[in-house]
């Protein structure tokens, strides 16, 4: 096991390296000049060139590339040009705040996408499995954009029930910043009106995140199911007297779960990596937003530095389902 | 373990539903009462509360901004952003602009703008002397004498983040007096003023503040860009990046005094990028003023009960640079062709909804100077026919046009061009692009790639017309690092430019500007489809509004504004 571990652990580094590269590459072959973008088309070729040599934008690309990862290595995430400070500072603000988002409309789509798959699978071609299926194909065709969108005229709009951007209301005091997760500061706070607003203005901009990820694992779950119903296993239950509710929970379920588990371990990445877009319709300041406007600028460090986070993400959601299976079924061992 | 996990998802789902219904159910913030005052006699004071959601009271006024406000670093900022809407109320300049469809130059923390007549200009045009308001002082009562002028200018141009341009015709700053300073210039310059009366030129930073918060040499940039170091009406309370937001106070005791009657408290500037967001807020009253809408939402808008939207001339100018170097539009009888195949009326009405002005020089009406040039080429498709026959190209000819989608509407711009030329046998290709991709290429160092025509939107840095016609005309001003994409060059046109650039005398000076106007309506270096409308919307309830040209579309004076009850 620990074998195991190490070497998951080793490759996750190369990988990173890989990335880091592959991004660093692309943003300095593609187009845009990140000094001129900071500065403004008016800016004139001395004060570009000015910024580029003080940024250190004028040296080869090895070069700038190797003093990136070696500051990044001490922990220096570098400088963006476009906010004009620390990476880590922008990350700081920016990242709880897709975390934030991130693990609750996960969360979300774990609490309704499962319960709801194996609802549709225990009335297979019943009115409420046919519901289900097309809710699930809404969530998965419809563009989250325009969902979000639709939320908003209707629940903030006409309803008047939700928020319609934001964290808090505008003259809200936000609680003390400590993680900057606001339903947690709001708690350590003991701020309840805090709290309140936080979650009211996460329940929108969560459910249209969290749709997609409902709607795959719904159909996954039920698709999963159905097909253990007709494995032998299923018959030898069933010829025990074992009641549908049972073969149903007891048997099909867990053996369903494995590979609803690995799409949800792939949700997860894709959470934090493509939550850009309802950041900007719910102006939910997250890491998504601050990255689009960083290639809008063309400044690669925060691009860069995103990328690996979000690779990270992926890699290590992935270990954490590696190890569930090992919970989940105990014919697995890692070597 | 298995089942307990299924029993969880189910017990979640259903907690996840109640906890929801729960909370949607609670009255939204806009519509909660506020809570009663509970009677000091009959109970003893409870501990402060937790901050509670806003009392209609304590409503502040709130702007919805569309641009990302980098950060409130006052030597950093040369747009006209919100960024710049929310530091010329931080920050006094010594000068601004003022006046809604022409800008005139008027002091602020100036006696009165220099001049040849009252002696704050030397005859030689070399030598400008200020004189500063005796009262003026900053947020923390630290007087704002000529040193911290010349602080602010300095640190302005050593941190060369773009604003330090305006000072690059100075050759020196002098103190001579607590209220006295001068400035001698590199050579004469009759738009000095011009240029150190934008918005961005002479913001007046606390010394104090930045000596005492300066870190490693940074001249207390990684302070000043969440922190108050002005002297302006307004003191910023907080910046709150991580909620997109700005919030300033009023300052009750600023310098400059309050007139008599309400005023705005509170401002909260918020960015918003979507722009049904924005357009929600404000139908909702979740917002009192906002702009970057699209024509559409501003149309509605301006049909919704509660809420007047208006439009105001602007600096902006939509422009179409031809590659004056390169066949066939190198010969200027093509260009006009050109330009007699664009319909600019339907342009503005069609494609614009009226939201545009036309433009008959080389700068829009708002441009201080600007003047209908003589012999200007109008729309007549019979008149580009012979002018292309002319000129050798009777049959036509192909050529590509780049949009990288400076403004909204360029790309149908062109689609409408090109249907009309077509009628004279021009064949137009419209190749979209990214923005970023395309300055890159035009701005390259080494081999800038100078496309035959492009469309973009251009303006000039003050409301002068030598300021656009400098950018678009001198062969200085050719890329890389500016704007002459149209590589013209004209030497009496620009022999004319550096003599309205040292010309004192306004007369003498419209005199030049007509010559340059009736030399470039004949070469047609660029073709300039309209002039742009900046749109408002905002509630009945907001009072005071007044729009200034100079300072942009993001500039509200919410010194002279109130919210009616």
């Amino acid at each position: 096991m620990l074998r195991f571990i190490v070497r998951r652990l080793s490759s996750m580094v190369f990988v990173l390296i890989g990335i880091s590269i592959l991004t660093f590459l692309i943003g300095h072959v593609g187009p845009g000049d990140p000094a001129r973008m900071a500065l403004g088309v008016r800016a004139k070729e001395e004060q570009v060139q000015k910024l580029r040599e003080k940024m250190g934008l004028d040296r080869p690309l090895w070069e700038q590339y190797l003093r990136y990862m070696s500051r990044l290595i001490q922990g220096d995430l570098g400088d963006s040009l476009m906010t004009r400070r620390p990476v880590s500072k922008d990350l700081a603000i920016y990242l709880p705040a897709t975390v934030e988002l991130g693990v609750t409309s996960l969360l979300l789509s774990i609490l309704v996408g499962y319960p709801l798959g194996t609802l549709a699978a225990h009335y297979h071609d019943s009115l409420l499995d046919k519901l289900i299926n097309t809710l699930s194909m809404m969530g998965v065709g419809v563009p989250i954009f325009w969902i979000g969108i639709i939320f908003q005229l209707v629940f903030y709009r006409h309803l008047e029930l939700l928020p319609a951007e934001g964290r808090l209301p505008v003259a809200m005091a936000a609680p003390p910043s400590v993680t900057n997760v606001l339903v947690v500061d709001s708690i350590l706070a003991g701020d309840m009106a805090a709290l309140r607003s936080a979650v009211r203005h996460m329940i929108l901009p969560a459910v249209t995140l969290a749709l997609p990820g409902m709607a795959y694992l719904a159909k996954m779950i039920r698709w999963k199911i159905m097909e253990s119903m007709t494995e032998n296993y299923i018959r030898t239950a069933r010829s025990k007297g074992a009641s549908q509710r049972r073969v149903l929970l007891r048997h099909a379920l867990p053996n369903a779960l494995l590979p609803a588990l690995t799409m949800t371990g792939m949700l997860a990445g894709s959470t934090f990596g493509g939550a850009f877009l309802v950041e900007i319709i719910f102006n939910w300041p997250g890491i998504g937003f601050y990255t689009y406007k960083a290639i809008q600028r063309a400044d690669l460090t925060p691009v860069l530095t995103v990328t690996i986070i979000v690779a990270l993400a992926y890699m290590l959601a992935n270990l954490t389902v590696d190890f569930l299976y090992l919970l989940l079924d105990p014919r697995i061992r890692y070597e | 373990m298995k089942t307990n996990l299924v029993r969880l998802t189910m017990v979640g789902l259903a907690i996840t539903s109640v906890l929801l219904m729960v909370v949607s159910c609670g009255p939204s913030p806009a519509t909660e009462e506020p809570a009663a005052e509970e009677p000091v006699a009959e109970e003893p004071a409870a501990e402060e509360p937790v901050a509670e959601e806003p009392t209609a009271e304590e409503c502040p006024f709130v702007v919805v901004a569309c641009d990302v406000i980098v950060d409130l670093e006052p030597a950093g900022d040369w747009t006209m952003g919100a960024g710049s809407g929310v530091m010329v109320h931080l920050y006094d300049t010594l000068m601004t602009y003022k006046g809604e469809d022409t800008a005139e130059i008027v002091p602020v923390l100036l006696e009165e703008i220099p001049s040849v007549e009252n002696g704050g200009i030397s005859e030689d045009g070399l030598t400008y002397t200020f004189h500063l308001k005796p009262n003026a002082y900053f947020h923390d009562g630290t007087p704002l004498d000529a040193e911290a002028v010349k602080f602010s200018i300095d640190r302005q141009i050593a941190l060369g983040l773009g604003p330090d341009y305006y000072w690059w015709d100075m050759d020196r700053l002098e103190v001579v007096d607590d209220l006295t300073f001068k400035i001698v210039l590199k050579e004469p310059s009759a738009m000095f003023l011009n240029m150190i009366a934008t918005p961005w030129a002479s913001r007046i930073i606390n010394p104090t503040v930045v000596k005492e918060h300066e870190v490693d040499d940074d001249m207390a940039m990684a302070y000043v860009a969440d922190h108050d170091a002005g002297s302006g009406p307004y003191i910023l309370e907080s910046y709150e990046r991580d909620r997109r937001q700005v919030t300033m106070v009023r300052d009750p005791n600023y310098w400059g005094g309050w007139s008599e009657g309400p005023h705005i408290d509170k401002v909260i500037v918020r960015w918003i990028d979507e722009s049904s967001t924005i357009r929600s807020m404000i139908e909702k009253g979740d917002a009192d003023i906002v702009t970057c809408m699209t024509y559409e939402d501003w149309k509605d808008l301006g049909e919704t009960e509660g809420i007047t939207a208006l439009a105001y001339p602007a600096m902006f100018s939509s422009v179409i640079y031809l590659n004056n170097q390169e066949p066939p539009l190198d010969d200027p009888r093509v260009r006009q062709a050109l330009q007699a195949a664009m319909d600019t009326e339907s342009l503005i009405e069609d494609v614009m909804g009226g939201m545009a002005t036309p433009i008959d020089c080389q700068a829009s009406r708002v441009y201080n100077g600007s003047a209908p040039a003589k012999n200007f080429v109008t729309y007549d498709l019979e008149r580009a026919k012979a002018l292309l026959e002319e000129a050798g190209y009777g049959d036509g000819f192909e050529f590509t046009c780049k949009d990288p989608g400076c403004f909204q509407e360029s790309t149908q711009v062109l689609e409408v061009w090109q249907s009309d030329l077509a009628k004279i046998g021009v064949s137009l290709s419209i190749e979209q692009m990214d923005m970023g991709t395309f300055f890159s290429a035009l701005n390259n160092p080494e081999s800038p790639e100078v496309p035959a025509c492009h469309i973009c939107n251009t303006m000039g840095d003050f409301p002068d017309a030598w300021s656009l016609m400098n950018y678009n005309l001198n062969p200085a001003m050719v890329p890389p690092g500016c704007c002459n994409a149209s590589l013209y060059e004209n030497p009496r046109v620009t022999e004319l430019l550096d003599m309205a650039k040292v010309e004192y005398d306004p007369a003498k000076r419209q005199e030049i500007y007509q010559e340059i106007y009736d030399i470039t309506a004949e070469e047609v270096p660029l073709i300039w489809p309209f002039g742009f409308k900046q749109m408002v919307a905002m509630r009945d309830s907001v009072k005071g509004f007044e729009y200034s040209l100079g300072l942009g579309y993001q500039y509200f004076p919410f010194e002279t504004m109130w919210l009616e009850e």
